[in-house]
């Protein structure tokens, strides 16, 4: 059906859609489960930071880089504050940012990517030329762009990381959207004498999106990835909302003394990306069976 | 483009400046001209390739990009290098073996390679090779640049490292998944058949087919690679690009920034296009197409 050097392009999913075939099915649900319960571990870490965290994140309530104690379990950070509160609001920092970039890229990329479905093949081509550009570019480099522009914040990295990956979702969606409008239940519709809202509402979306919910779990790591990294140049959130990329950057210089702090939030920014890369391994069942029984 | 951004005139001044300071600054920069004339102005700058100057050290952009490429390209180059050589025989292998532990642990070791920061690896990289160990330099660059090769290989050897454990590990899995596609095909069998041995079909036959979708990921790769490159000079304290570019953002330095970004957007479109005419040679079937990434009505 698709040509794979068109969804080929789109680097991440392509590996993974290579790999399904060498992978039993058992494989898969344990997928799921693993990636969920790493997944869930922060999503709750963060739920629960809301409500609750140890200390008062810009308080100083212990000595300087101390080590693990009761009173701090993941040690305090050079001005003595406690690590696993930062942690925790890492961990909602991170959730934030993969959710609020996942719903820009969503909204911009569905609609630029069902417009060059609809629109005439040289408004298609344009577009589509457009968004090859665009995806050429490099997410952090326009993420850098849009910090120059706007200032380092939160809301300046979640921007720029959606904008970044609205083009992959364009692309995505103006093929399989592509694929929808030339099956017969559309023709139907159409002499049925739907109108173009209404059809694109009724028959489209639905039909266009069980194909996004991998390729936006997918994005979803990337996002926190790339905010980590932004943080970690002094470009992202600045403290006490430090993320655990400005986490890393500051434990950096004192490792030697306290490594905990230039450990852990590494370790959380890999259980969230190999969480949600599982779960993403695993919900392409759920949402494709054809995918199941391999090629 | 950028100059339309916060006002640079701030980064130059003195506290306790007078208005007519700060007017002076402004006419230095040319920033007080209106913006379609500043606009109309850059780009006719680029036309003759100039990048214009720092606002920041007054030095030409242009020179100093080329200057911190002694850093970056080799930086990337070699990093690359490792990466390849390292993804091509154990992306291979793991297809080759994909029903033994070794593909297995590939599998999971690639996921994991793939979920790590490239900044983290970076530090662990600096935290057990350079502070605990020793045997390294944990950042900087010899004063002197390419004078002394052996100094600015060994403040490589780090940088080179992480970017390769990163790059190459995702290079890894498209390696394996198209030594995979290739071995399952049937002119393999077809190509024994006529007596030629595995390696030699391999070679003759596998090769061929199986490189056509790794070089464009390849061209992608380099331009990550590139990226990374950024990010991890600053791990390690190396003057490359990506530091020009961060101090540039800090400093409100339009110049800088907008001439590193030019020059790193045109490099990342210009492998893209390598790539695409690279393909087109080794593989005759998307010659016909107009491009080998769109044009997917046909296909639908």
């Amino acid at each position: 059906m698709s040509d794979p050097r068109i969804l080929g392009a789109d680097a991440g999913t392509a590996v993974r859609d290579a790999e399904r075939p060498a992978r039993p099915r058992g494989a898969r649900s344990l997928n799921l489960v693993v990636g969920g319960v790493l997944f869930g571990v922060i999503v709750l870490t963060a739920l629960v930071s809301l409500v609750y965290t140890p200390f008062d994140p810009a308080e100083t309530t212990g000595g300087r880089l101390s080590p693990p104690s009761a009173e701090h379990p993941a040690g305090t950070d050079v001005l003595g504050r406690d690590l696993l509160t930062f942690l925790m609001i890492g961990a909602r920092l991170a959730i934030a940012v993969g959710v609020g970039s996942v719903l820009i890229s969503a909204v911009l990329g569905v609609t630029i990517g069902l417009i060059a479905a609809f629109a005439s093949r040289w408004v298609d081509d344009a577009v589509s030329s457009l968004l090859d550009i665009a995806i050429a570019f490099p997410t952090v480099l326009l993420a850098m762009l849009i910090v120059a522009w706007r200032g380092a914040s939160l809301e300046s990295a979640i921007l720029a990381i959606g904008l970044a990956g609205s083009a992959v979702v364009a692309r995505l969606t103006r093929i399989v959207g592509t694929r929808v409008l030339s099956e017969a239940y559309i023709t139907a519709s159409r002499t049925a004498g739907t109108i173009t809202a209404r059809m694109l509402v009724l028959h489209v979306l639905p039909n266009v999106w069980p194909t996004l919910v991998v390729p936006f779990a997918l994005q979803f790591g990337g996002a926190v990835v790339a905010e980590a990294s932004l943080s970690y140049l002094g470009l992202g959130s600045p403290p006490p909302n430090a993320s655990w990329g400005r986490l890393l950057q500051e434990a950096q210089s004192t490792v030697l003394v306290a490594p905990l702090g230039a450990v852990l939030p590494g370790v959380l920014l890999v259980v969230t990306i190999v969480g949600i890369n599982l779960l993403a391994d695993g919900l392409r069942d759920v949402v494709d069976p054809s995918s199941r029984s391999g090629r | 483009m950028l100059r339309v951004l916060g006002n640079p005139v701030y980064a130059l001044i003195s506290v306790g400046a007078t208005e007519e300071d700060i007017a002076a600054a402004a006419a230095r920069l040319g920033v007080d001209r209106p913006l379609p004339v500043q606009f109309l102005d850059y780009v006719g700058q680029l036309l003759r390739l100039d990048l214009g100057r720092s606002f920041t050290s007054n030095l030409s952009v242009g020179d100093e990009v080329l200057r911190r490429l002694n850093v970056t390209l080799p930086l990337t180059l070699l990093s690359f290098a490792l990466s390849v050589l390292i993804a091509i025989p154990a992306g291979f292998l793991a297809a080759w073996k994909a029903r033994t532990w070794y593909g297995t642990a590939f599998s999971a070791l690639t996921q994991l390679a793939g979920a790590i920061p490239v900044f983290w690896v970076g530090i662990l990289l600096v935290t057990v090779f350079a502070l605990r160990a020793r045997i390294l330099p944990a950042g900087g660059f010899p004063r002197t640049d390419w004078e002394d090769p052996q100094a600015a290989l060994r403040a490589l050897v780090l940088p080179v490292l992480t970017i390769a454990i990163v790059s190459g590990s995702e290079l890894a899995r498209y390696v394996r998944s198209a030594s995979l596609d290739v071995l399952g095909q049937t002119y393999l069998r077809t190509a024994r058949a006529t007596g030629q041995s595995f390696a030699g079909a391999l070679l003759r036959h596998g090769l061929r087919n199986g490189i056509v979708p790794v070089i464009s990921v390849l061209a992608i790769q380099l331009s990550t690679t590139f990226v990374g490159a950024v990010i991890v000079e600053n791990v390690f304290a190396l003057p490359g690009l990506g530091d020009m570019l961060l101090v540039g953002i800090r400093e409100q330095d339009f110049p800088s920034v907008q001439g590193v970004l030019l020059f790193s957007t045109a490099l990342v479109l210009l492998l893209g296009f390598v790539a695409d005419v690279l393909q087109r040679i080794l593989d005759p079937r998307i010659r016909g197409t107009l491009s080998g990434n769109h044009r997917s009505r046909a296909a639908a």
